[in-house]
């Protein structure tokens, strides 16, 4: 009310002709004033805390800004960093925090429009936040990773029983061999 | 004691009756434990669990039951401890495969090794489906769950969605069960479209013979490479090995015996009808359990597809051709995917006998679908 009181002042005082109604009644405008005030600032916040329904820190500065992605630098610690969004997602499912020692990766596996952010330390001085969009290219790179991944472990497997097998079956060959020449001296001997 | 004592009495009596709650969730659930009761019984469908399914599926579905919630004195009732320390504990899958382990002969793997790289490529549906089921609007821990029952592997499923998404764990391991009990009705389509004549045709070399020790080190070969590699899935393939290793030592007749006979059936009983009692008729009736099935068809048939293809990449390269068919048995599904191999073999040669060939790819799909498991659990852990 008293920011409504001052503003009104201000636009009394400097455009007389706005503000002067037909009764002059100064609580009516001064109330009309503080809610059109109010509808003006929401949207204003509520772009402010979000990108791609992402909690975002107020303040800092705008490094990169499309799309879908969104980086900004802080003057704030790493660890009040990550404490704002352990605390801004803690009732969050399917959310993955990875510490990653000056980085913390907080990755959504839910349906959110927003697929990680990343909290990394710089020269611990500052804070860059990046937001990056949710995005098909990041699911399929994974799982063809994944797939050769699954190609990788079974190829290991088949390398080491194949060098495993090569090596037993030439000792047990060899053991065979020299059982059978033993026999033979043995039977040599008896002849 | 008066009339109105008598009707509060008879009032009271019929509302501890189920009576007046039923809801039509009930009868349809009814006859979806119906349905899967009667796969076991008469068309002998994977009886041994399907039969305990269907009934878990029957008996929660009846409103007022003391089986999956909690009693009033804070205890939980009798299926919900079933559930609670064999599923949500893992100790079940793990348990079953102890007794898998125990029961499986490596040989034709170990004699033919480089069958496991068909195992990895019949992991293509897993990872398909993965991609598939996020554009219906599931989560990605939720696809990944289904994604997995392609593999054909039911203990590994249950492990897997256990771990990412509890909540569907009685659609999921049920669609894997029954897609295993369909396995010869689903793959052979696919193994001939994919297939000419004359690979169906080609005759395999003898496998040459396994020595003991080859079969007792193996366990603990694969043991070592797949908890260096792909460590999420130790308790579940580290049971497994470990059945195997009792089995091939040959020194420990009775622990195997009874992982292979008592001890599997036991968790068997237990399973099913925990799986069964997670399919409350408010939780399953809506979309999601129809899609998994559906995402789940989809799966499998890739997965057929991804070892079928494998096997003629694979050719592309090697002197000794390997017969395609054997591709489709990349699927874990032991050993009822290399026993449909044989028998499609032999439509097209009588004198072609590849079932031995075909357990090795069988086997090899079992260590594919953990490995691919254990991918997936590595993503969101």
């Amino acid at each position: 009310m008293i920011l409504g009181r001052q503003v009104y002042s201000f636009l009394a005082n400097n455009y007389p002709g706005v503000m002067t109604g037909a009764n002059g009644d100064e609580t009516v405008k001064v109330t009309i004033l503080m809610i059109a005030l109010v509808v003006a600032a929401v949207p204003t916040v509520s772009l402010a805390d979000d990108f791609l329904e992402a909690p975002v820190l107020s303040g800092g500065t705008i490094v990169v800004s499309r799309e879908g992605c969104l980086e900004k630098v802080y003057g704030q610690t790493y660890e009040e960093v990550v404490a704002f969004y352990r605390d801004a997602l803690k009732d969050q499912p399917d959310l993955k925090f990875r510490d990653r020692g000056n980085t913390m990766v907080i990755e959504d596996f839910g349906n959110r429009p927003w697929h990680s952010i990343t909290v990394s330390s710089i020269d611990g001085a500052s804070v860059k936040v990046a937001i990056t969009k949710d995005s098909w290219s990041w699911v399929l790179g994974s799982l063809t990773v994944r797939f050769i991944g699954v190609f990788a472990v079974l190829a290991v497997l088949y390398l080491s029983m194949s060098l495993s097998g090569a090596i037993i079956t030439s000792f047990l060959s060899r053991k065979e061999l020299g059982t059978i020449r033993a026999g033979q001296t043995l039977s040599r001997e008896k002849a | 004691m008066n009339s109105y004592e008598m009707l509060d009495m008879l009032n009271g009596i019929l509302n501890s009756t189920g009576l007046f709650a039923l809801t039509w969730r009930c009868p349809v659930m009814w006859a979806i434990a119906g349905l899967f009761i009667y796969l076991a019984v008469v068309r002998k469908f994977e009886p041994l669990l399907l039969l305990p399914i269907g009934f878990g599926i029957f008996v929660v579905n009846f409103p007022l039951v003391p089986l999956m919630g909690t009693s009033e004195a804070g205890y939980p009732e009798l299926l919900r401890v079933f559930y609670h320390y064999g599923l949500e504990w893992e100790v079940i899958p793990c348990v079953m495969f102890l007794g898998l382990g125990a029961m499986t002969d490596f040989g034709p793997l170990i004699a033919n090794p480089k069958t496991l790289l068909i195992g990895a490529g019949a992991q293509l549906g897993v990872f398909v489906t993965f991609i598939g089921t996020i554009l219906f609007g599931f989560t990605l821990k939720e696809a990944a769950s289904v994604g997995i029952i392609g593999g054909a592997d039911g203990p590994t499923t249950i492990y897997l969605t256990q771990h990412l998404a509890p909540h569907m764990l009685g659609a999921n391991a049920l669609a894997a069960y029954s897609y295993m009990a369909m396995v010869p009705l689903i793959q052979p389509p696919i193994m001939r479209w994919l297939t000419s004549d004359g690979e169906r045709k080609i005759r395999m070399r003898q496998l040459r013979e396994v020595s003991k020790l080859e079969k007792t080190l193996y366990p603990l070969l694969a043991c070592l490479v797949i908890a260096i590699l792909v460590p999420a899935v130790v308790p579940l393939m580290g049971m497994f090995m470990l059945g195997n290793l009792m089995r091939e030592s040959g020194v420990v007749a009775r622990l195997t015996n009874t992982a292979e006979n008592d001890l599997i059936n036991i968790v068997t009983i237990f399973l099913g009808i925990s799986v069964g009692a997670t399919m409350h008729g408010d939780k399953f009736l809506n979309a999601k359990p129809l899609l998994v099935f559906a995402m789940g068809l989809v799966s499998f048939a890739v997965c057929t597809f991804g070892g079928i293809l494998t096997v003629k990449v694979m050719n592309l390269f090697l002197k000794e051709k390997i017969n395609p068919l054997i591709g489709s048995a990349g699927v874990s599904a032991v050993p009822m995917a290399a026993r449909v191999s044989q028998l499609i073999g032999q439509e097209y040669d009588r004198k072609n006998y590849l079932l031995m060939h075909a357990m090795g790819p069988n086997l090899a799909g079992v260590v594919g679908t953990a490995a691919a498991a254990g991918m997936l659990l590595a993503m969101f852990e």
